[in-house]
């Protein structure tokens, strides 16, 4: 027996050819506006759990960006400040020169001991800094400054501690930010630079020679102390610059990645667009033609 | 003259059955666009021959034949129910599906942003900007957290509802059926077509909800049962199905003849929407709550480490429950944190500028979490986008697949019960050209009747 298509099935069947055409259609257009393949996650639930986990991972290469560029700051001040105290060191070792030997008068030692006296300031305030609020020479005991000026004028002993803190620039690397002061000003010595300069002072002024020596020899040994911290903060810099430039290729690669999870291939979805329009359209056409004529038109 | 005589009463009732196969085909043509109506016929039978030499007595009306495929109807009742059950739970899902969010823009992101605050915490951990930050970030986190869980519960509220009004739905069309049996059972053969066209819509409709058997009665009604043989309606008799509200969350269990079937009903728009009640959603809302859960302990643990800006030993960052149960809904920042940032624990030593813990916090980002089995908490969240778009995406393929079934039975059916404008047109033509030749007859009949009469007068 031959199939009857009855009048019923004839709209119906056309009806649901319509509703999917038009779904088809609205899905195409909202590609095409949103721009992105994945707009709930059925439509491709492995891309969505793949798209989640590229955003979580653009955004901690940003957030290790961000670190480099604090740590930088940070950085760049300690490298002025190291860059100062050798200054006012080297100044020292001048200034002692002047003042020693039998041909400085008593006039000469007593200027080169009140600049030595000024020089031990300006590396006061040197080691005494902070930015954004936290000592810099403190080690990790941020708010107490690690040098204080004593009842009698002389610096009291070194008031930080000698801990470490590191702030993470990758998953494995991090940059160490803190400064041990007692490490810098006295080393293996017995006391710290501060007293040293006033010994060396009081030997100037007393034209004691073996003692301004010895007092020379502890800030030679300052010099190189501050020296080597120097070149471990250019150090430093210039691996925090490689690492920016290193953390902005890995940015890079993982929004290629999210947009080959999440995005539409705009070509390819403006091309399916069209061709769920013409669809629909032949849809309707095909509908507008069954429902044209039946036999009672003729009869 | 007598067989002359009869030759018109003959005609009169040839001309009477031309005529009601016109009408016939006008009552087709009149419900072409009804639901669930089923092509009438006419059936005529020529009237046997009284003896040898009689041509014959004619055509007679036998009755009215309704063209319809019980066989077909049964099928149909059978695939239904799966196809709506994958409706409902497509329908369902899709609305949890939206409100878990895109990608990026939802709940991760919201966890990405802490382990951000706790790697600008580690940078600076004496700024109070930045431990600001992390009191905002976690804060934002757990309430994040909360409305999750509410939506997720909003959604199991909303099935429920929908299923208490499908349990009425169903008492409604199992009262019907049961008065259309009791409407059957008491009238002639002829009478009960369109009862029985309307009480197969009536069990269609209910086979949509709930997967009823059907067993035919002999008097041409239906008797219904469901689950484990459970009596919906056996004969007049309508047994309703009821409701009763389970402790402690108010959901309905259904109930039938004071026992629980609750897990009877496999099939139809019920059993869909009570497996996104009952299993689905319970599965998303367990995995928030571990997520919850995890992420507060092992914040909370690191952060108890480790000591404030004052030096005190650190607390508790989040104020978490004492299980992984209704954790997403009960995370919230602690309040003494919440009120005095300076309390954050950054330092593992107890040193002001000290940041150990901080970079512990930050390091968790990417941290396999046990209680996650060895999963970040940020792919644990993906992991439960993932079910809930994979679990959406199988319900709407197997949909699709039985709506094609559905549709070929219903074009089947349509086959043998639709009306055709063509075929009721050409019936029409048909009945028409033998009203007229009848007539014609008749006048032939007639005019031979004029020519005795006038030849016996003379």
């Amino acid at each position: 027996m031959t199939m009857r298509i009855t009048t019923a099935t004839a709209y119906r069947d056309a009806l649901e050819a319509l509703d999917r055409a038009n779904v088809e259609l609205a899905r195409r257009q909202r590609e095409v506006s949103s721009g992105r393949r994945v707009n709930v996650a059925s439509d491709d639930p492995s891309s969505a759990a793949a798209a989640i986990n590229e955003h979580a991972e653009g955004a901690a290469l940003d957030s290790y960006i961000r670190a480099t560029d604090t740590i930088s700051s940070r950085l760049s001040v300690l490298d002025t400040v190291l860059a100062d105290a050798i200054d006012q060191l080297t100044a020292v070792r001048v200034a002692a020169l002047s003042g020693r030997g039998s041909a400085a008068g008593q006039a000469q030692r007593e200027a080169a001991a009140r600049e030595i006296g000024t020089l031990r300031e300006s590396l006061l305030a040197d080691f005494n800094t902070s930015f954004h609020g936290v000592q810099l020479f403190a080690g990790t005991a941020g708010a107490t400054r690690p040098f204080a000026r004593q009842a009698d004028g002389s610096i009291g002993a070194y008031a930080g501690d000698t801990g470490q803190a590191s702030v993470a620039i990758d998953r494995q690397s991090a940059v160490v930010v803190t400064m041990d002061g007692d490490a810098l000003t006295r080393g293996p010595d017995p006391t710290h630079i501060f007293d040293s300069l006033d010994d060396l002072a009081a030997a100037i002024r007393a034209g004691d020679e073996p003692g301004i020596q010895a007092a020379l020899e502890q800030v030679d040994r300052a010099v190189d102390r501050v020296q080597q911290a120097q070149s471990r903060v250019g150090g430093d810099m210039s691996r925090l610059q490689q690492q920016r430039t290193n953390l902005q290729a890995l940015e890079l690669g993982s929004a290629k990645r999210l947009s080959a999870a999440e995005e539409a291939d705009m070509a390819a979805s403006i091309s399916a667009l069209k061709q769920a329009d013409t669809a629909r359209q032949a849809t309707l056409g095909a509908l507008a033609s069954i429902s044209s004529k039946s036999l009672l038109d003729y009869l | 003259m007598s067989d002359l005589l009869r030759s018109l009463s003959l005609v009169t009732r040839a001309l009477e059955a031309q005529r009601f196969g016109l009408e016939v085909t006008g009552q087709n043509i009149a419900n072409v666009n009804t639901p669930g109506y089923t092509r009438r016929e006419a059936q005529l039978a020529a009237v046997r021959p009284l003896h040898a030499l009689d041509a014959g007595g004619g055509v007679e009306v036998t009755g009215v034949r309704a063209a319809r495929d019980r066989l077909l109807e049964r099928r149909l009742y059978n695939e239904i129910p799966a196809e709506q059950r994958e409706a409902a739970v497509a329908d369902a899902l899709g609305v949890v599906e939206v409100a878990l969010g895109a990608p990026g823009a939802s709940l991760d992101a919201s966890i990405t942003r802490m382990f951000d605050a706790f790697a600008r915490l580690a940078a600076e951990p004496t700024s109070p900007i930045a431990r600001q930050e992390v009191v905002r970030e976690a804060d934002a986190l757990a309430g994040d957290f909360r409305d999750m869980a509410s939506r997720l519960t909003r959604a199991q509220h909303d099935a429920d509802a929908s299923i208490r009004s499908a349990v009425s739905e169903i008492n409604g069309l199992v009262g019907r059926i049961a008065s259309l049996n009791e409407q059957i059972g008491g009238s002639s053969a002829g009478e009960t077509l369109a009862l029985q066209d309307e009480q197969n819509e009536a069990v269609k409709a209910l086979a949509g909800l709930l997967d009823v058997g059907v067993l035919p009665r002999t008097d041409g009604g239906v008797d219904l049962t469901f689950g484990n043989g459970r009596p919906l309606a056996i004969g007049a008799n309508a047994f309703a199905v009821e409701i009763v509200a389970s402790a402690p969350s108010g959901f309905a269990e259904i109930t039938a003849g004071g026992r629980t079937v609750t897990a009877e009903i496999t099939s139809g728009r019920l059993a869909g929407l009570l497996q996104v009640r009952d299993a689905l959603i319970p599965e998303y809302q367990s995995r928030l709550d571990t997520l919850a859960f995890e992420l507060a302990s092992t914040v909370n643990g690191l952060h108890a480490t480790g000591f404030d800006l004052a030096g005190a030993a650190g607390g508790a960052l989040f104020a978490i429950s004492a299980s992984a149960a209704g954790a997403a809904s009960a995370i919230a920042i602690d309040p003494a944190i919440g009120a005095d940032p300076s309390k954050i624990a950054a330092s593992d030593t107890g040193a002001s500028a000290g940041n150990g813990v901080a970079k512990a916090l930050e390091a968790l980002r990417d941290a396999p979490v046990a209680g996650l089995s060895g999963s970040t908490f940020t792919d644990a969240w993906a992991q439960l986008v993932y079910r809930a778009g994979r679990d959406v995406q199988a319900a709407t393929q197997e949909q699709e697949s039985r709506q094609s079934i559905v549709r070929q039975l219903q074009a089947l059916r349509d086959a043998v019960s639709g009306v055709s404008l063509d075929e009721e047109a050409v019936s029409m033509l048909k009945f028409q050209r033998a009203y007229e030749a009848n007539a014609r007859y008749f006048n032939a009949v007639n005019e031979t009747l004029d020519v005795l009469l006038q030849t016996l007068s003379r």
